[in-house]
């Protein structure tokens, strides 16, 4: 059942109904409802499912609205999905940041602290009682002395990595390693991350980063486009 | 040009108030005209430091309250004419000491005096808000200690946050030479590195800072002491001059130069 703008095909899931995404809505809208009531599709049950694809259309609140009140309450269709090939701005931005490395100069006290979206390359160090953290990787060039916390929101491939590293609380997603109780020398050049079956918190020599030149081409380019 | 200078550190006990004696008396010594600022509400101490406890009449609230003039309740110091002290209040409510009064006090007390040097409480609530508010200059006092050096650096954090105070100095007070050529307290090098700012001064631990204290003569009075030489450097470099380090290390007899010899 198609006609020039909308189209209507029954599958095993439910009905797919697809907008062409060229018509203005009030068109569509008219067309769907002289298409629906024409057609009055008999339903046995109240619960037929209904996939609306929406192509690239962007469907404003009200006119979703509409489009509810019609095929839920007019026909008692039930909406699964309203799929739309659209990426909002928003998503793209939250998605942009997330990939972002951003940068701060300046020594983190303690009792301060840095959170970030996406990575975060801080140039100075972070004190005892300091705390820095990302929701993607952390890059220190000075010494990391207070708490380090990378991939905040569940990311649990972050690395956190220093020019030295004497931490006293190192964060990677939901793991958590402290400094020992005894006295230690901290190490130079080290990234932490997450590893092994028993999911540690792991200090490697950064040139023995496996994804480093993945990670540092992409940090490279962004640096380049600031 | 007239400076205010505030005296803080955070922790309590690694010397602020005597600090603050010691640089306005040594500033005092120079010619210069200084006014100390107590603004300790409740467990004021200045006044005892320098000896002037006998001498209150009205304090810091009473002015602010508009009970009394500033200059009345300004105590002229009994060795220099060009010395006073602003006593603080040790009954009165301490919520009645204000941000807009600090200033008021301070902006008048600058068209008399060259140096205002104001003594913090410890700690990071409304006293030291109101203690900091009006000055132009801190100095962060701490002790070679990881508790104390820790606070400093809480405080420098939030001295960094006050737009009209310029980058804080640091003082490292009660440094123990024996100690520190152990290994067991911090050395000054570390912790001048961990809180980034610059060295204004170090001054040693000694039992005479405390006899003097005692006494309400600030140690700076002395002419000979290492002490007295560690607070007159300190004034000397606030006046701008550059005056390097003073070696702490006590002079060696030569039975325990030999000693050390075979210890290395």
């Amino acid at each position: 059942m198609t006609t020039n703008i909308i189209s209507i095909k029954g599958t095993n899931e439910g009905i797919i109904l697809t907008l062409n995404d060229e018509a203005a809505f009030t068109e569509i809208f008219k067309e769907l409802k002289t298409f629906l009531a024409k057609n009055h599709l008999n339903m046995k049950s109240d619960n037929v499912l209904i996939t609306v694809k929406l192509g690239y259309r962007y469907l404003k609140e009200k006119q979703e609205q509409e489009l509810r009140k019609l095929l839920e309450e007019e026909y008692k269709l039930n909406i699964e999905t309203l799929e739309s090939e659209l990426v909002l701005k928003d998503q793209v931005l939250a998605d942009f940041t997330k990939k972002q490395i951003k940068t701060y100069s300046r020594v983190v006290r303690s009792g301060q602290t840095i959170s970030s979206e996406g990575s975060v390359l801080l140039i100075g160090d972070v004190n005892p009682g300091g705390k820095i953290e990302a929701t993607g990787n952390i890059f220190i060039l000075g010494k990391l002395l207070g708490t380090a916390h990378a991939g905040i929101h569940g990311y649990t491939d972050a690395i956190i990595s220093a020019s030295y590293m004497k931490p006293t609380q190192l964060r990677i997603a939901e793991y958590i390693s402290r400094s020992p109780d005894y006295e230690s020398e901290g190490v130079y050049l080290d990234y932490a991350s997450v590893q092994g079956e028993e999911n540690k918190i792991v200090l490697n020599k950064i040139r023995a980063y496996p994804r480093l030149e993945k990670e540092l081409n992409a940090f490279e380019r962004s640096l380049l486009n600031e | 040009m007239s400076e205010a200078i505030v005296i803080t550190s955070g922790k309590g006990g690694v010397g602020k108030t005597t600090t603050t004696a010691n640089i306005g008396t040594a500033l005092a010594l120079m010619d210069k005209k200084v006014c100390l600022i107590d603004t300790d509400i409740g467990l004021r101490n200045l006044d005892v430091i320098m000896g002037l406890e006998n001498r209150i009449v009205y304090d810091i609230v009473d002015v602010i309250t508009g009970r009394c003039r500033l200059n009345q309740a300004l105590i002229q110091d009994k060795r220099f004419e060009s010395l006073s002290l602003l006593p603080a209040a040790q009954t009165s409510d301490k919520s009645a000491v204000t941000k807009e009064g600090m200033k008021k006090i301070v902006t008048e007390l600058k068209e008399d005096y060259d140096f205002i040097i104001i003594d913090c409480p410890a700690g990071i609530e409304q006293g030291f808000e109101n203690a900091v508010v009006a000055a132009d200059k801190a100095i962060v006092v701490t002790t070679p200690e990881k508790a104390s050096v820790r606070d400093a650096d809480r405080i420098i954090g939030l001295l960094e946050q006050e737009e009209h105070i310029e980058r804080p100095d640091l003082l490292v007070n009660r440094i123990r030479n024996h100690m520190m050529e152990d290994g067991n307290m911090m050395a000054i090098d570390d912790i001048v590195q961990l809180l980034s700012i610059d060295l204004i001064g170090i001054v040693a631990d000694s039992d005479d800072v405390i006899t003097a204290s005692n006494q309400g003569e600030p140690i700076a009075f002395q002419p000979n002491s290492s002490v007295s030489i560690s607070y007159r450097n300190i004034a000397r470099r606030i006046l701008g001059e550059s005056v390097p380090l003073q070696n702490l290390t006590e002079e060696k007899s030569f039975f325990k130069k030999i000693k050390s010899l075979f210890k290395n």
